[in-house]
């Protein structure tokens, strides 16, 4: 994993309404508090505390070399020792800033690989999981008819829309997305925009970006860090129009950055 | 002032011509002994090479005619016996390297595989042979098939290892993500991915051991007949080489000669379907 850099926009999405005939989704996914992440003697994140985070997702499947603080998901601590970290990452659904679809697979293996590997044997469950994965990914019509072709024979933007998939294919709670749409065009970065846009009715997603416009377009709730510490957090529109922190208007109005 | 440039021009095409020359001669040179060896094998062999050679038993001392074929089965037996021992070890030792243990040890791991890689093969005879030769109380093929997969391993370990390495590390986190247990991770992913480097490797290294003598003079021994259990003594084609190319015998140096060409033959397939296999799919990224 590499180091967040110094300046690092993450956002918070979260559903706008809970999806209908569904429990009310739980308030707060992560609950952070006093988290500080070290990879090496490099301090990355500096005693955040925030009510839904994605720093702590740097800390569960970074390098990290000591971790002080506590994060919640949805009420378990994720660094007590009783807890799997394959279980969490379970529940925790990851999309990469490079695509990385798997290179020896079709893209139909690529989807359901994580329920394979997770011991599911039920090809008329899979081949469900399969569809309803690519199209929630917004994919299924670009590939059903290419499902045996290698994944690695899509275009960038699908190979990422690809990852959105196979993340999805196992049902996570939460969506986290490294800068998702860095190493794309602008066409294919809409695409995924748009894709965050109709997920986060089912999903609570958190994003990393460096892309300011972009924070703004799609995200409901937005945390600013700086140094590795959080200067502030709240609703986007707050934080793009009226921002508490001297730090976060020169950041946002292009000062530095 | 222009004129001095073009000169300068002149003498930087003709450098530029020498050099690429003296690397064209030395590529020849590398690639001459392999023409010239394949070459006299074919002059001086390929007249024994008949159907005699691979299906007949060597003829009994003094008589004319027989074949090998005794030993190129007990060849393909050896290089069983061998993978057996090989293939498992050097593969998930260089999974270990690759995947596990601390730098600190993994570092000395691999400096002492770069040492058994370097041991002369006969040194590997002369340990079986005190190990198992002396304390069974005979040679046999199974003696003979660990001495030649006690060699196989560094081999095969360095190559996977290397491998293994150049798997992009996104894959081990795209697979971890998704909940998958390491060990997983590894046998499907990541192993997957490098699996043509892997069997590369493999082959090569049956390759290598497939040519061996010395390591097993004093283990597998050599057999004129049939060898009917893998506790006797089993012929091998490198070994019947070297026999009948010490004889004081014309027709059994004929028949070392053809034995050294289809030795030559197979190690030669081998290397063409390794680059069979690793040209493939555009997907394999290793």
């Amino acid at each position: 994993m590499e180091t967040p850099e110094p300046s690092v926009m993450e956002r918070v999405e979260r559903p706008a309404q809970p999806p209908p005939s569904a429990e009310p989704a739980p308030p707060l996914t992560f609950q952070v508090k006093n988290l500080s992440i070290w990879y090496g003697d490099k301090r990355a994140i500096d005693d955040a505390t925030l009510d839904i985070s994605s720093n702590a997702v740097t800390a569960i499947i970074g390098p990290k070399t000591r971790v002080e603080g506590t994060v919640l998901l949805q009420g378990e601590d994720l660094y007590s020792s009783t807890v799997d970290p394959a279980i969490v990452r379970r529940r925790v659904g990851m999309v990469f800033q490079k695509s990385n679809p798997f290179p020896t697979m079709t893209i139909g293996e690529n989807v359901v690989i994580g329920l394979r590997l997770n011991g599911v044997r039920n090809q008329k469950l899979l081949n469900e999981r399969l569809e309803k994965s690519l199209r929630m990914a917004a994919l299924w019509d670009e590939v059903k008819d290419d499902l045996n072709k290698p994944g690695t024979s899509l275009s960038g933007g699908q190979q990422q829309r690809l990852c959105i998939a196979r993340a999805l294919a196992v049902q996570p709670e939460v969506l986290l997305m490294d800068e998702p749409c860095s190493a794309l065009d602008p066409i294919a970065t809409a695409k995924i925009e748009e894709l965050i846009y109709e997920l986060k009715t089912q999903y609570t997603i958190v994003t990393v970006t460096h892309n300011m416009q972009q924070a703004g377009r799609i995200s409901d709730y937005t945390a600013f860090f700086y140094l590795g510490k959080l200067i502030e957090f709240g609703p986007t529109t707050k934080i793009f129009t009226n921002p508490s922190e001297r730090q976060t208007e020169d950041y946002i109005t292009g000062r530095f950055g | 002032m222009y004129s001095e440039r073009a000169h300068n021009h002149t003498w930087r095409k003709i450098k530029s011509a020498l050099a690429s020359g003296i690397a064209f001669v030395s590529a020849l040179l590398v690639i001459a002994p392999l023409g010239l060896v394949f070459f006299h094998l074919l002059v001086n062999g390929a007249g024994s090479v008949n159907w005699d050679f691979f299906t007949k038993l060597p003829a009994p001392v003094g008589a004319v005619g027989g074949g090998m074929v005794n030993a190129i089965f007990g060849s393909l037996e050896l290089l069983a016996l061998a993978g057996a021992i090989g293939i498992p070890v050097g593969v998930l030792g260089g999974v270990y390297l690759a995947e596990y243990g601390s730098t600190r040890i993994n570092s000395i791991l691999r400096f002492l595989a770069d040492v058994l890689n370097g041991v002369p093969s006969i040194t590997w005879g002369v340990v079986v042979y005190g190990l198992v030769v002396l304390r069974f109380k005979g040679f046999s093929a199974y003696a003979g098939g660990l001495a030649l997969g006690l060699i196989m391993i560094p081999l095969i370990l360095r190559t996977t290892e290397e491998v293994i390495l150049l798997v992009p590390n996104g894959y081990r986190e795209a697979a971890l993500a998704l909940g998958v247990a390491r060990w997983k991770t590894i046998v499907h992913i990541v192993m997957k991915t490098a699996s043509k480097g892997i069997i590369t490797g493999i082959l090569l290294a049956l390759a290598r051991v497939g040519g061996e003598t010395a390591p097993l003079l004093f283990t597998a021994f050599g057999n004129r007949f049939w060898n009917h259990s893998l506790s006797q003594p089993i012929a091998a084609l490198p070994l019947q080489i070297f026999t009948y190319a010490i004889s004081p015998y014309d027709d059994w140096h004929r028949q070392a000669w053809a034995g050294a060409l289809v030795l030559v033959t197979g190690v030669f397939c081998v290397n063409v379907l390794v680059r069979f296999l690793t040209r493939g799919r555009a997907a394999s990224v290793v």
